[in-house]
C-alpha cells in the first residue's frame, strides 16, 4: 500500500498540510513526515518500476534501485535533521519550502525518464529559493534572483537536451547517457550547473551564505548532491569529469582559504568536496562509482553538521565573519566539540566518515592511473585540514577571544547537530553499515595500517604546515573583504556593459540630433537665400516688365510654330 | 580596508602555538614519521613507499595552497562593499 506512494511525495504532500496545523502538532508532523518517508523507503522492494503512458510517451516516474536507494536515505536524513535544527522557527514557510525541496529531490532520485526528471529537477529549484528569500533581507532577495536564474536555466537546458535527445534516439529513459550527441551534451550542462562546475559554479558561493541560518543546513544537502546523483547515473566513465572535478577541487580550495565569511568559506570546501565526487564520476570504475556514493553520503552529513555549526554561530553572535570570531569555545562548548567533528569527518580523520568514503575514490584513481587528478586531491585534501578544519572549527571557537559572549545554541540544534555528529563518528567505526547500501559490491577495507598512518600523516602535517605558515607570516589570515568570482560577470560586467552601452547609444543619439539638426538649418538657409525677399527668386517685378515679357514669349512661340 | 586578526599562533599566550602543544604536535609528527618504517607499503606510485611520504607531501601541498591562495588575493580582492 505504501509503496504506491512515489518516494518523496510523502513529503511534498505532507508539507502542504503543514500550514492547516497549529502548535505541537505542527512541530510533531514537521518531524513525523521524514521519519514516515524513511520507513517508506525501507519498504520498497528494489527493482519496483512504475511506468505508464502519458499522451503516447513513456514516463516512469518511480524506479528503485540501489543507486537511487542509497542517495534516498542519506536525503531521508538530512531531511530529518535539517528539520529538527530548524524547530525553533516560527516561519512555516521554511518548513513548507524545506520540505518540498527535499520531497522533490528525493523524487527526482527515482525518476526513471527525462521528463518527470525534469518536473522535480525544476520545483528543487523554486521550492529551495524560499531557503534564500525567507532570509528577507535586500541581499538575500538580490541574491535569490540570480540563484532563481541559474537554476531554471540548469532546467530549460535539461528539456531543451531531453527533447534532442528524445528526437534523435526515441527513447525518454534516463539510464547511462554519455556525451555522445548534441541533446546528451545539454543535459551534461545542466547536472554541471547544479554540481558546480568550474566556471558554472558562482551560483552556490554567491546564494549559500545569503540563505536563512537553517536555509543553508537544507540547501547544502540537496541540490548538488541530486547532480551528482545524476551524473553517476548519466555520464559514469565520461572522462572529461575527472579533469574537471580535480579542478573543482583545486581552485575551490584556494577560494576556501582567503574567504572571510564562514558559511562561504563553507560553500568552497563543498564544491571542493563536489570535485572529489565528479572525479570518481569520470573514473567509472565500480570502486571509483561507490566511493563516489559513499563520499556523497558521508558528505551529506558533515557538510550539513558544519553548516549547522555555523548556522548556530550566526544565529547567537549575528556574524559568520572569521576575522571577527574567536573564542568562542567558552560559550558555545557543545557546538564546538560537535564543529570538530564535522571538521574531524571533512578532514578525513581515521574514525571518521570521510576517511572510509574520500579514501576509495583516491584508492580508485590511483589504481585507473589517473595520477595528476590523484595528486591534486591529495593536495585538496590537505587544503581541507586548512580551510574547514583550522578556519572553521579552530579559530571560531579556539582561537584568540573577540569578546563575544552569548548563549548555547538552542537544544534543537544542539540535537540535530548531534545526530549528524553521531552518524559521523558511526559511520566512521562502522563503514560496513555504508558499503552495505553502496551500488555495487565492496571490496575495500579501509583500515589498513599502512593507510591509517599515511592519512594521521597527512593531517598532522598539514597543522604543521598550518603553524609554520603562520609563523614565517605567510597563512592567509582572514580579513573583511569580498573576493570576486565568476559571479562577478553577471553581478558587475555585465550590468556594467548594459550601463556603458546604454550611455554610448545616448550620446550617439544626441550627436545625430544634432547633425540633423545643423543639416536641417542649412537647408533652410540655401532657401531661405534664392527665395527670401531679398532673394533672386522672391524679387518682385513690376507688372510692365511682367507684361513685356509675356509679349516676347508669346511673339517667339509663334515664331516657331509657324518656321 | 582590511582588518586582519592573529589567527592560530598569532598570539603566543593563546592558541595553538603554546610551547605545550606545538611540542605535542612535533611529537606525534615524529611518532608517525617513524612508524612509516614498519609499515609493509604497497603504493601505486613509487614515491609513496618513502618513508613519511604522505606527511612531507601534506606539508608541501598546505605551503604550495598557502601561497597561490595569497597570490589569488591580489587579483580577487576587493572592499567588503563591493557589490553594495
Amino acid at each position: 500500500m505504501i509503496e504506491a506512494i512515489p518516494p518523496g511525495m510523502i513529503l511534498i504532500l505532507g508539507a502542504l498540510i503543514l500550514p492547516f496545523l497549529g502548535g505541537a502538532l505542527q512541530r510533531i508532523w514537521l518531524v513525523l513526515l521524514p521519519v514516515l518517508g524513511f520507513v517508506q523507503l525501507t519498504l520498497l522492494p528494489e527493482g519496483l518500476s512504475q511506468s505508464f503512458e502519458f499522451f503516447g510517451y513513456a514516463l516512469n516516474p518511480v524506479r528503485v534501485d540501489s543507486l537511487s536507494l542509497v542517495f534516498a536515505y542519506v536525503f531521508y536524513l538530512a531531511a530529518f535533521l535539517s528539520v529538527v535544527y530548524a524547530l525553533h522557527l516560527r516561519d512555516t514557510v521554511q518548513w513548507v519550502s524545506g520540505l518540498v525541496y527535499a520531497g522533490s529531490a528525493i523524487g527526482a532520485l527515482f525518476a526513471g525518464d527525462l521528463i518527470s526528471l525534469f518536473v522535480y529537477w525544476e520545483i528543487t529549484a523554486l521550492a529551495s529559493l524560499f531557503q534564500i528569500w525567507a532570509r528577507r533581507t535586500e541581499s538575500a532577495y538580490r541574491a535569490g534572483l540570480r540563484y532563481l536564474v541559474i537554476q531554471v536555466s540548469s532546467g530549460v537546458l535539461l528539456l531543451a537536451g531531453t527533447i534532442l535527445h528524445f528526437s534523435d534516439t526515441g527513447s525518454l529513459e534516463f539510464g547511462a547517457l554519455g556525451l555522445v550527441s548534441m541533446g546528451t551534451t545539454l543535459i551534461f550542462l545542466a547536472f554541471g550547473i547544479k554540481a558546480a562546475f568550474p566556471l558554472l559554479h558562482g551560483w552556490l558561493e554567491d546564494a549559500y551564505p545569503e540563505a536563512t541560518v537553517t536555509g543553508a543546513v537544507f540547501l547544502s544537502a540537496f541540490t548538488t548532491k541530486l547532480a551528482i546523483y545524476a551524473l553517476a547515473r548519466g555520464f559514469a566513465g565520461t572522462e572529461i569529469l575527472v579533469p574537471i572535478g580535480a579542478l573543482m577541487a583545486a581552485f575551490a580550495t584556494f577560494y576556501a582559504l582567503i574567504e572571510n565569511d564562514l558559511r562561504r568559506v563553507l560553500a568552497y570546501s563543498l564544491i571542493s568536496q563536489l570535485g572529489f565526487m565528479v572525479v570518481g564520476i569520470g573514473v567509472g570504475s565500480e570502486m571509483a562509482l561507490n566511493g563516489t556514493a559513499a563520499h556523497a553520503f558521508a558528505s551529506v552529513l558533515y557538510k550539513g553538521l558544519l553548516f549547522m555549526a555555523m548556522g548556530a554561530v550566526l544565529y547567537r553572535t549575528g556574524t559568520t565573519r572569521s576575522s571577527e570570531l574567536g573564542g568562542l569555545y567558552a560559550s558555545m562548548p557543545w557546538t564546538a566539540l560537535l564543529c570538530l567533528v564535522g571538521s574531524a569527518s571533512i578532514a578525513g580523520l581515521p574514525l571518521f566518515s570521510g576517511f572510509i568514503s574520500k579514501s576509495m575514490i583516491l584508492a580508485a584513481a590511483a589504481e585507473n592511473h589517473y595520477s595528476l587528478a590523484y595528486l591534486v586531491l591529495l593536495a585538496a585534501s590537505a587544503g581541507v585540514v586548512l580551510h574547514s578544519g583550522i578556519r572553521i572549527s579552530y579559530d571560531t571557537f579556539f582561537g584568540p577571544d573577540q569578546g563575544i559572549r552569548c548563549d548555547e545554541a538552542p537544544r534543537n540544534m544542539r540535537v540535530a547537530m548531534g545526530g549528524a555528529a553521531l552518524l559521523c563518528f558511526g559511520l566512521g567505526v562502522a563503514p560496513d553499515l555504508l558499503y552495505g547500501l553502496l551500488p555495487y559490491p565492496v571490496d575495500y577495507q579501509p583500515y589498513t595500517f599502512s593507510h591509517v598512518v599515511d592519512q594521521l600523516q597527512l593531517i598532522a602535517f598539514s597543522v604543521g604546515a598550518a603553524v609554520l605558515l603562520v609563523r614565517l607570516g605567510l597563512y592567509p589570515k582572514a580579513r573583511s573583504v569580498r573576493n570576486l568570482d565568476i559571479d562577478w560577470l553577471y553581478r558587475s560586467l555585465l550590468p556594467g556593459l548594459v550601463q556603458f552601452a546604454g550611455r554610448q547609444l545616448a550620446r550617439l543619439k544626441s550627436a545625430i540630433e544634432a547633425r540633423a539638426l545643423l543639416g536641417l538649418q542649412s537647408a533652410v538657409r540655401y532657401v531661405q537665400s534664392h527665395h527670401a525677399p531679398t532673394g533672386v527668386l522672391g524679387d518682385p517685378w513690376s507688372i510692365g516688365a511682367t507684361a513685356l515679357w509675356a509679349a516676347l514669349l508669346l511673339v517667339a512661340y509663334l515664331l516657331m510654330a509657324y518656321l | 580596508m582590511s582588518q586582519e586578526k592573529p589567527s592560530v599562533s598569532g598570539r603566543q599566550d593563546e592558541g595553538v602555538a603554546t610551547g605545550r602543544r606545538l611540542r605535542l604536535l612535533g611529537l606525534i609528527c615524529m611518532v608517525l614519521f617513524l612508524a612509516d618504517f614498519f609499515v609493509d607499503k604497497h603504493g601505486h606510485h613509487a614515491w609513496e613507499n618513502l618513508p613519511g611520504a604522505y606527511g612531507f607531501f601534506g606539508l608541501l601541498a598546505c605551503g604550495v595552497l598557502a601561497l597561490v591562495a595569497s597570490l589569488l588575493r591580489k587579483f580577487v580582492e576587493r572592499d567588503e562593499d563591493y557589490y553594495d
